[in-house]
C-alpha cells in the first residue's frame, strides 16, 4: 500500500500523540483517565468526531461501552452491544483485525447499534485490544466519524500500534488489581484467623471465670458452714460436747481452714492463668526481702536467710514475680530437718541475655525421680502431718514465670537441700520477650 | 434506722443464713429480721406482690442484705428493682456475697449497691462483721425514714 497523500505532519502529529500517550500511562494511576484520554488522542490524532473503549464482559460476548469522547449522556458506562458475527465489533474480536465501514448506511456486512446511528457516526474503524498472555481479548478501539470518510492503511496501523500499547496498559492494571485483590483476600482470611483465635480466647476465659466463680462462690459455701457450725458447737455448747467432742469439733475446724487456704492457692492459681501479665522492668530486691521477712516471722525458729542484695532488675510483672519468690522462700524455709539450723540463699547470675535468680537451701532436698512433678498442680510428696501445704505453690511459680517469658527449675539431690532456679529476660532485652504458655509434659492443667 | 427498722436478708443458702442470725443475735441486733431464699420472692416481698400482697404491720426493710447468686433472679435484677421501686429507691443495700470477682463488685455499685461485703469464713469474722454493720448501718447511718 502506498502512503501516498499522507503528509509527513500527519505522522508527526501520530508519534507525538504516541508520545503522550507513553508518559500518560506512565504518569497515570487510574485507568479511565487513560482510556478517556486515550479516546481523545486517537480521535485527535485521526480527526475523527467519536471515538470510544469497550469492554468485552465476562460472559465473553456483552461489550460495554467502557469510555468515550463526543457521545450523548448515557452512552459511557451504560451502553452495550453483542458482539454477534453481525457486528463489526464482534467479527474484529472473532478475527483480531482492523474492521472498517466507510459509510454505515451503504454496509451490508454488519449491524450497527441504535446509540451508533443516534449519536451520528457514519464511518466506523475498529482495532482489538488484545488481553494479556492466555487471556480473552480486553475489548476493542474504536473510532466513528460523523462524515462518511476513508480509513488509510497508515490509519489503521497507527490505532492498532495505539491499541496494543492501550492492552499492555490494561493488563498491568489488572496485574496490579489481582495482586491487590489477593493481599486483600489474604489479610481478609488472617483477619478472620485472628477474629477466630480471639473468639476462642474469650471463651475459655470466660470457661475461666464460670471455673473461678464456682471456686470462689460454691466450694467456700460448705466451708463457712462446716467452720461457723463447729465454732459454735465449741464455744456455745462446750460442756455439752465434753474433752473429746470439743477435739474432734476442732479438727473440723482445722480441716476447713485447710480448705479455705487450697480454695486461696487454686483461685490464686486460676487468675495468674487468665491474663498475660505486662511485663516491665522490676527490681526483685525489696520483694526477696519482704519474702524473706515473712518466712522468718513466719518460722519461730532458727532461720538464715541471705539476700545477695542487690540483685539484678529483671523483666517481670510485679505482683506475679511477688508470688513467684514468696512461694520459692516460704518453701525453702518450710522443707528443713527438725531441729537442723535453717540457711537459705538468694542470689543471682547473669547468663547471655537472661538473669538467673537462686534460690538455696540446705533442707531435706527432693530425689531426683520427683524433680519434674513437684511443678505440677496438687502434687504433695508429704504428708499434712510433717509439711502441710496445698500443693499449688510450685505450680504457680511455673505457670508464673512462663507467664512473665521466663522458666523455673531446681536443680537437688536427697538429703542435700534444694537449690530452685528461676530465669528472667534481663532488662537489656525489653523486646525480646518469648510468652510460653502452656508448659512442659506432664504438666497438669487447672 | 433505729432497732425497730427492720432488716431483709436475701439469702438462698439455709446455713448462711442461720449463721448470720446467729451473728445477729451475738452482736446484740434486735430488729427484726426478714429472710426470703430467692430473687422472686425478693422482688415480692419488697414490692409487696404476690405472696407479700397483703402483708400488714410489717413495714419495708431499712436495710437490706444481699446476696448476688441467688435463685430464679438474680441479686443484680433484685438489686435493679430496688431501686426503680419508689419506696426502696434510697434504702440502703449491703451486697453479701461469697463473690470477690471485680466484675461482680463493679456491677453492684453500678446498680448503686452502698456496701460490698464479701461474706467472712470463721464465726468470729462473721460476729465482728454483724458488729460494724450494726455500728455504722443501724447506728450511726441516716438514712430516709419509711
Amino acid at each position: 500500500m502506498s502512503e501516498a497523500g499522507k503528509s509527513d505532519r500527519e505522522l508527526l502529529r501520530q508519534h507525538a500523540i504516541l508520545a503522550r500517550f507513553g508518559e500518560l500511562a506512565l504518569r497515570s494511576d487510574d485507568l479511565d483517565e487513560i482510556l478517556t484520554e486515550s479516546c481523545r488522542l486517537v480521535g485527535e490524532a485521526l480527526g475523527t468526531d467519536l471515538a470510544k473503549v469497550v469492554e468485552l464482559q465476562e460472559d465473553g460476548e456483552t461489550l460495554l461501552v467502557r469510555a468515550g469522547v463526543g457521545w450523548k449522556p448515557g452512552v459511557v458506562g451504560h451502553a452495550t452491544i453483542k458482539a454477534g458475527d453481525d457486528t463489526s465489533e464482534g467479527y474484529a474480536l472473532k478475527t483480531g483485525k482492523p474492521m472498517v465501514s466507510p459509510n454505515i448506511d451503504t454496509e451490508t456486512r454488519f449491524r450497527y447499534p441504535a446509540f451508533l446511528i443516534e449519536n451520528g457516526a457514519k464511518a466506523v474503524a475498529n482495532v482489538i485490544i488484545i488481553g494479556g498472555r492466555d487471556r480473552p481479548p480486553y475489548g476493542i478501539l474504536q473510532v466513528d466519524s460523523r462524515k462518511p470518510r476513508e480509513f488509510s492503511e497508515s490509519d489503521t496501523a497507527f490505532l492498532t500500534g495505539y491499541a496494543n500499547l492501550l492492552a499492555a496498559t490494561v493488563d498491568r492494571f489488572r496485574v496490579i488489581q489481582e495482586v491487590r485483590d489477593k493481599e486483600a483476600g489474604e489479610r481478609h482470611a488472617l483477619e478472620i484467623q485472628v477474629a477466630q483465635r480471639t473468639a476462642a480466647l474469650a471463651a475459655s476465659n470466660a470457661q475461666l471465670d464460670a471455673f473461678a466463680y464456682t471456686v470462689s462462690h460454691d466450694l467456700r459455701a460448705p466451708l463457712r458452714a462446716m467452720e461457723g457450725f463447729a465454732r459454735i458447737l465449741l464455744d456455745d455448747y462446750a460442756a455439752a460436747l465434753g474433752d473429746k467432742g470439743g477435739r474432734y469439733a476442732e479438727r473440723i475446724v482445722a480441716a476447713s481452714m485447710r480448705m479455705e487456704g487450697l480454695i486461696d492457692a487454686l483461685l490464686a492459681y486460676s487468675r495468674l492463668r487468665r491474663h498475660e501479665p505486662a511485663v516491665r522492668v522490676v527490681d526483685p530486691t525489696p520483694i526477696a526481702e519482704r519474702a524473706a521477712e515473712e518466712a522468718r516471722t513466719r518460722l519461730g525458729r532458727k532461720i538464715t536467710i541471705e539476700v545477695a542484695a542487690p540483685l539484678p532488675s529483671v523483666m517481670a510483672e510485679p505482683t506475679v514475680i511477688e508470688q513467684v519468690l514468696t512461694n520459692l522462700i516460704s518453701n525453702a524455709a518450710k522443707f528443713q530437718q527438725d531441729g537442723v539450723p535453717v540457711h537459705i540463699t538468694v542470689r543471682a547470675e547473669h547468663q547471655a541475655d537472661r538473669v538467673r535468680i537462686w534460690i538455696e537451701d540446705d533442707g531435706i532436698g527432693i530425689a531426683s525421680e520427683h524433680q519434674e512433678r513437684i511443678f505440677n498442680v496438687f502434687e504433695r510428696l508429704h504428708g499434712d502431718e510433717t509439711y502441710p501445704g496445698t500443693g499449688i505453690g510450685l505450680a504457680i511459680v511455673k505457670e508464673g514465670m512462663a507467664l512473665m517469658g521466663g522458666s523455673a527449675g531446681v536443680e537437688s539431690e536427697l538429703g542435700r537441700g534444694s537449690r530452685f532456679w528461676i530465669d528472667f529476660a534481663d532488662t537489656s532485652h525489653p523486646t525480646s520477650r518469648p510468652v510460653m504458655r502452656g508448659g512442659s509434659k506432664g504438666e497438669r492443667v487447672v | 434506722m433505729n432497732e425497730l427498722s427492720s432488716i431483709l436478708l436475701v439469702e438462698d443458702n439455709p446455713d448462711d443464713a442461720e449463721l448470720v442470725r446467729y451473728a445477729f443475735e451475738k452482736a446484740g441486733i434486735q430488729n427484726p429480721l426478714s429472710i426470703v431464699t430467692d430473687g422472686d420472692a425478693a422482688v415480692e416481698y419488697i414490692g409487696r406482690t404476690g405472696a407479700h400482697a397483703h402483708r400488714i404491720g410489717n413495714a419495708l426493710p431499712e436495710l437490706i442484705l444481699l446476696d448476688l447468686k441467688i435463685p430464679r433472679r438474680s441479686g443484680f435484677e433484685v438489686l435493679s428493682f430496688i431501686r426503680e421501686h419508689n419506696p426502696t429507691k434510697h434504702t440502703p443495700v449491703v451486697v453479701l456475697t461469697s463473690s470477690d470477682q471485680d466484675d461482680d463488685v463493679r456491677r453492684s455499685y453500678e446498680l448503686g449497691a452502698n456496701s460490698f461485703l464479701v461474706k467472712p469464713i470463721g464465726r468470729d469474722a462473721l460476729i465482728e462483721m454483724a458488729r460494724t454493720l450494726k455500728a455504722y448501718w443501724i447506728k450511726l447511718n441516716h438514712g430516709i425514714a419509711l
